[in-house]
């Protein structure tokens, strides 16, 4: 009889170490997160309740107005264009070419590398008067743009790092897509006398929806959550010009010390993954059979 | 997969012509891709004065290597490096044990509850870490673990990468060998220790690289958990020097070169783990 019970609680021993750490230091603080974007909360004193006030207080502050559009505008054109990019680059490595192995080393490259490091680097390149960047479009005869110190240019140019940055992710995820396609659906397509771009269209990509999906969404829950890149090269300036809900969480929290308020920013940041992430499994998330 | 077997060995100019055509555009983004690691190198090459010229040096005419030694004696950089690669290996050791334990459970072992547990660490660890960043750090802080190593590890002791890739190789093991042990009257502890641990060496080797990496990289919780430069990691300690230097760009890149050696490295050797475990992280979710 002891021998039945001791059974039972067995796996859940072997549960513990991995429950017991996410219950800390996930679950209690999501739950704590909810609560305290609630109230009154600075460092060192108790949260006091203050029902809605903080969220009232959001919709009136530039920063946070300036920070939710930028962020959105940091989602949808890096997601896009890490996406795309990505795909492209799959279909081209998955044909059989010499080499095909050093490019997915080397374009996974910056995935690997240290986002803080990398944007240090970034910096100077982007570096009005000394930047490569600029001394390669002088040879276009274009003159310099002012990339870190302007409030048109400070975005693009995050943008253009964070896509660098990524885009080698996507590739590797497009690239199991595709070699999980049987290779005889489009081989029936060719045969059957569809072009290759006709069976990549209505052949391939429709098979592929699920790892779009998957591209998309993982793609999309990183880029809510910008943060390194913004901090090292622009320090969300100039102005606001360049200011995330990520980079707010942590002045809020962390520079004014208003744990409350920080708790209400990061309770929008969830609130815009969860809406994009549901949007996006409605557009994409039939289920494909073959 | 998407070639098609082409009648005999004639192949059009065309075939031939797109080829060509797809090699150069792989070759220039290849280029493009390379170009901020390498100009990261020139740089951290270059005098003080050939970082400023105008038009660009694109090569040092003499390379100054000592740029290494005076950037890494500017701020404690090899206090830096210690604390990081005492924390990397800590959370990478954590990491092995919360996710192989869990892991063999799920495999394993039927229990009540087991899919909504299963569910749950999924959903808990997709959080944007922002969303529990204020909350965790008032815990560790009022579990005086602010600006020590165990509270610098905390957020990157469970891996739901790591649960689901122990989770899915075991399934493919068959159940004969831990039945086997069982009969001989090993226990569970010892079937996890002599039996389990020893069969997922791949798979252990897959979540340490990537565990390592993300650990290294980590920028946001060392930023606000390393309350003074005795426990900052190297991330940290780049992004303010960074701040701090102003122009002395060459010496910022020397400092970048080392911070990004050691993944940079584990990588080439072990790249093929790291495409595995994002073909496989992929495919499951």
């Amino acid at each position: 009889m002891s021998y039945r019970i001791n059974r039972r609680i067995i796996p859940y021993l072997f549960l513990l170490p991995c429950f017991v750490a996410l219950i800390l230091f996930s679950f209690i603080p999501f739950l704590q997160g909810l609560y305290f974007a609630l109230t009154s909360y600075p460092l060192l004193k108790s949260p006091e309740f203050i029902g809605f006030k903080n969220f009232e207080r959001l919709t009136r502050d530039p920063l946070f107005l300036a920070s939710l559009r930028n962020t959105l505008v940091y989602m949808i054109t890096t997601v896009t264009l890490r996406v795309i990019i990505g795909l492209i680059l799959a279909v081209l490595l998955n044909i059989r070419l010499r080499g095909r192995i050093l490019f997915r080393t080397i374009f996974y490259l910056p995935v690997i590398a240290p986002l803080v490091t990398v944007s240090v680097v970034w910096r100077i390149i982007f570096d009005t008067y000394s930047g490569v960047l600029n001394a390669g479009l002088d040879l276009l005869g274009i003159a310099p743009v002012p990339w870190l110190t302007s409030t048109a240019w400070a975005m693009p140019a995050i943008v253009i790092m964070s896509v660098w940055k990524t885009f080698g992710w996507n590739i590797v995820v497009f690239l199991a897509g595709l070699q999980s396609i049987p290779g005889s659906l489009q081989e029936a397509a060719l045969i059957d006398g569809a072009s290759r771009w006709q069976a990549f269209r209505h052949v391939t990509l429709p098979l592929l929806r699920p790892t779009v999906l998957l591209a998309v969404v993982m793609s999309t829950i990183s880029a809510s959550q910008v943060f390194d890149q913004v901090y090292v090269m622009t320090g969300g300036g100039p102005g606001y010009s360049t200011m995330t809900l990520g980079q707010m969480v942590y002045t809020a929290g962390f520079q004014d010390y208003e744990m409350g308020y920080a708790s209400a920013v990061s309770v929008v940041l969830l609130l815009i993954t969860l809406i994009f992430t549901m949007i996006q499994f409605k557009g994409f998330g039939q289920e494909v059979e073959y | 997969m998407t070639e098609v077997k082409h009648s005999g060995s004639q192949r059009s100019w065309e075939y031939y012509l797109g080829r060509i055509t797809v090699i150069i555009v792989l070759v220039l983004l290849a280029l493009i891709t390379l170009f901020p690691f390498i100009w990261m190198f020139v740089t951290a090459l270059k005098s003080s004065s050939e970082v400023f010229k105008w038009p660009i040096v694109l090569f040092p005419a003499n390379p100054q290597w000592g740029n290494f030694v005076e950037a890494w004696n500017r701020q404690p950089f090899t206090r830096f490096l210690q604390n990081t690669i005492f924390i990397t290996i800590g959370t990478t050791l954590l990491t092995l044990f919360t996710s192989s334990t869990a892991g063999f459970a799920f495999a394993k072992y039927e229990f009540r509850g087991k899919r909504i547990l299963f569910i749950l660490i999924l959903l808990l660890l997709m959080l944007p870490p922002q969303v529990t960043l204020v909350p965790t750090y008032l815990m560790v802080r009022s579990l005086g673990l602010v600006n020590s190593y165990f509270g610098l590890m905390i957020p990157g002791i469970t891996s739901v990468f790591g649960v689901f890739l122990i989770r899915q190789y075991l399934q493919s093991i068959p159940n004969e060998l831990i039945d086997a042990a069982r009969i001989d009257g090993s226990n569970d502890w010892g079937i996890y220790l002599q039996i389990i641990l020893p069969l997922l060496k791949p798979a252990l080797a897959v979540l340490a690289i990537f565990t390592f990496t993300g650990s290294w990289n980590s920028f946001l919780w060392p930023l606000i958990i390393a309350d003074s430069s005795t426990m900052y990691t190297l991330q940290v300690g780049i992004a303010f020097f960074s701040g701090q230097t102003g122009t002395e760009y060459q010496l910022m890149m020397a400092v970048a070169v080392v911070s990004m050696l050691p993944v940079i490295l584990m990588y080439l050797m072990f790249q093929r783990y790291f495409v595995a475990s994002v073909a496989l992280s992929g495919m499951n979710y």
